[in-house]
């Protein structure tokens, strides 16, 4: 380096120390005026509160209140105190160079400024760590959410399962009804029949019963005949009479009367065994028939029991209806398992963004990252280390390398927008696609 | 019986999400968190998938490696496989295609929208 060189550099040397100088006072002066804005709003807080217990009868809730409003307008009051106590403080204290002269104004000095960007890689470290929290705060809520789903899910499937166990129970039940209500019907048509058959039989049997009482009508005949006898008997009595009268010319005739004689009484005797018999044979048929009516009468109770299978016949229509019905009830509940199934995988297929957003997120991440390599690069070329200009990877290229980094086609077209650069060509392909 | 299926992502939510989505609608599931690891699964599973459904940019072993590699293997060279990714880049899905990939998805699909493709492709699913 060559002596003009260097009596050229010492001048901007020194204008920069100064400037740098001058910065730092600013940067003093600044951080005074804050502390100033706060001591006084914190004094004239207290000591209003203060004065508010004591007005306020030591009343905790309107000092309390009071002193939250107090707070609120310091917060709100302190940086604009600051800035106005600033140009207060600068005329009191004008910052100097080093010979005590006033410090000339100027652009940000190249060593303030190497220090500021310096600044920059906590700043921007601090913003990526929350970017991270954020990632991890949603990474959790989304299982979170999947659990909910599941259980969700469980729920529906553990009623299904019982419903299905209905079903199936249903189904046997319907099907033993139509099994029972088949026999059922068929006994029922033998039954009728019997029940029919009897029931004439039972018509046919009195009938013939009543018919036989007609014999009843032979008694008086058996009186008749026994009249007749005991009369012949008496004529007999008196052809005898007269024959012995007649001698012997009536000798003939006594043996005739005889022959009647015993002819009638063997007539009464044969009257008399008739009538008994004819007797016996009515009182046996009174008994069948009286018999007889009260089986006629038992075979009307048929109608009652043929009313009652009937009866039985419907309750059991009514139950296979039921049962045809609670397999529909079963059939919609399995429907709407279904559809629960359905919406639970939507909502399942809908958390797929958390893993578009990550990845979104890690991108600008990683471009932060690069942002502050450059920032930092920029900071030692400014401070301590010699311009090297090709040496500097440009804000420029790096976000041209950052296209490389995208994956999505949402990632390109944002970029387009803001750059104006073109990086997808033609329509984007379809979201699916089967090869 | 039920149709078994290897979701392969690195992503935890992704695989948690698939596996519930899946078994919900009966299949059986096997994940992975990269292609290495899928990998080694199916040397060691005593069940065979009848589907792989693998993202594209994982570490340690990506998705168009892994097509490459299952298509390599014999008794895996029919098993389709479907590639459920945020990447759209066309040549990278060409890539895919070229490997033996059954269908190129980008993220997000809808669940029913997934099944529907996974009936499509598995037969008897």
């Amino acid at each position: 380096m060559d002596a003009q060189t260097q009596s050229g550099a010492q001048p901007a040397d020194s204008a920069e120390a100064t400037g740098t100088r001058a910065w730092l006072q600013g940067q003093v002066l600044r951080a005074w005026a804050e502390r100033l804005a706060a001591a006084l709003l914190c004094g004239g807080s207290g000591g209003t509160l203060f004065m508010l217990a004591q007005a306020g009868g030591h009343q905790e809730a309107l000092a309390f209140g009071a002193g939250v409003l107090l707070v609120g307008a310091s917060l709100w009051l302190q940086p604009r105190l600051a800035r106005g106590l600033m140009p207060l403080l600068a005329r009191a204290w004008r910052p100097t160079d080093a010979a005590g002269a006033p410090a000339p104004s100027g652009p940000m000095p190249r060593q303030a400024a190497a220090q500021e960007l310096r600044q920059v890689s906590p700043y921007l470290s601090t913003m990526a760590q929350h970017l991270d929290d954020a990632l991890q705060e949603t990474e959790r809520g989304v299982v979170q959410i999947i659990g909910v789903i599941n259980s969700v899910h469980q729920v529906s499937d553990r009623q299904m399962e019982r419903i299905r166990a209905s079903e199936d129970n249903g189904a046997e039940l319907s099907e033993v009804m139509k099994e029972k209500l088949l026999i059922d019907r068929q006994l029922s048509a033998v039954l009728e029949m019997f029940v029919s058959e009897q029931e004439r039989d039972v018509e046919a049997n009195l009938g013939r019963i009543k018919r036989l009482q007609e014999v009843k009508a032979l008694a008086p005949l058996v009186e008749v005949i026994s009249t007749v006898a005991r009369q012949t008997n008496y004529l007999a009595i008196n052809a005898a009479i007269e024959a012995a009268r007649a001698g012997e010319a009536g000798r003939g005739f006594a043996v005739v009367a005889g022959e009647i004689r015993q002819l009638s009484n063997r007539t009464a005797e044969a009257a008399v065994d008739i009538g008994r018999k004819i007797s016996a044979a009515t009182d046996g048929i009174d008994t069948e028939l009286h018999a007889a009516e009260n089986a006629a009468d038992r075979y009307s109770a048929s109608g009652h029991m043929r009313k009652g299978l009937q009866d039985v016949r419907e309750m059991q229509d009514r139950l296979v209806q039921a049962s045809s019905r609670l397999l529909g009830f079963i059939d919609a509940v399995k429907d709407g398992h279904d559809a629960v199934v359905e919406q639970l995988s939507g909502a399942l297929g809908q958390i797929q963004f958390h893993d578009v957003m990550r990845q979104q997120v890690e991108q600008v991440q990683s471009a932060l990252r690069e942002l502050d390599e450059h920032l930092q690069d920029m900071a030692g070329q400014l401070s301590d280390q010699a311009w090297e200009p090709e040496r500097l990877f440009g804000v420029k290229q790096r976000l041209a390398a950052q296209v490389q980094a995208y994956v999505m086609h949402s990632q390109r077209s944002v970029h387009e927008r803001v750059t104006g650069d073109v990086l997808t060509q033609g329509q984007p392909r379809p979201a699916i696609e089967l090869f | 019986m039920a149709k078994t299926i290897m979701v392969v992502d690195d992503s935890a939510t992704m695989t948690l999400s698939l596996r519930s989505s899946l078994e919900m609608n009966g299949y059986k599931v096997l994940t992975a968190a990269d292609g290495l690891q899928a990998l080694q699964l199916l040397k060691t599973s005593p069940t065979k998938p009848d589907l792989i459904i693998t993202d594209i940019n994982m570490p340690r072993m990506g998705g168009l490696e892994l097509i490459q590699a299952i298509k390599a293997q014999a008794g895996f060279r029919f098993t389709p496989i479907l590639t459920l990714t945020t990447e759209s880049d066309a040549a990278r899905r060409d890539e895919a295609k070229q490997l033996g990939a059954t269908g190129w998805l980008v993220k997000p699909v809808t669940g029913g929208d997934l099944i529907r493709l996974v009936k499509q492709v598995v037969p008897g699913a």
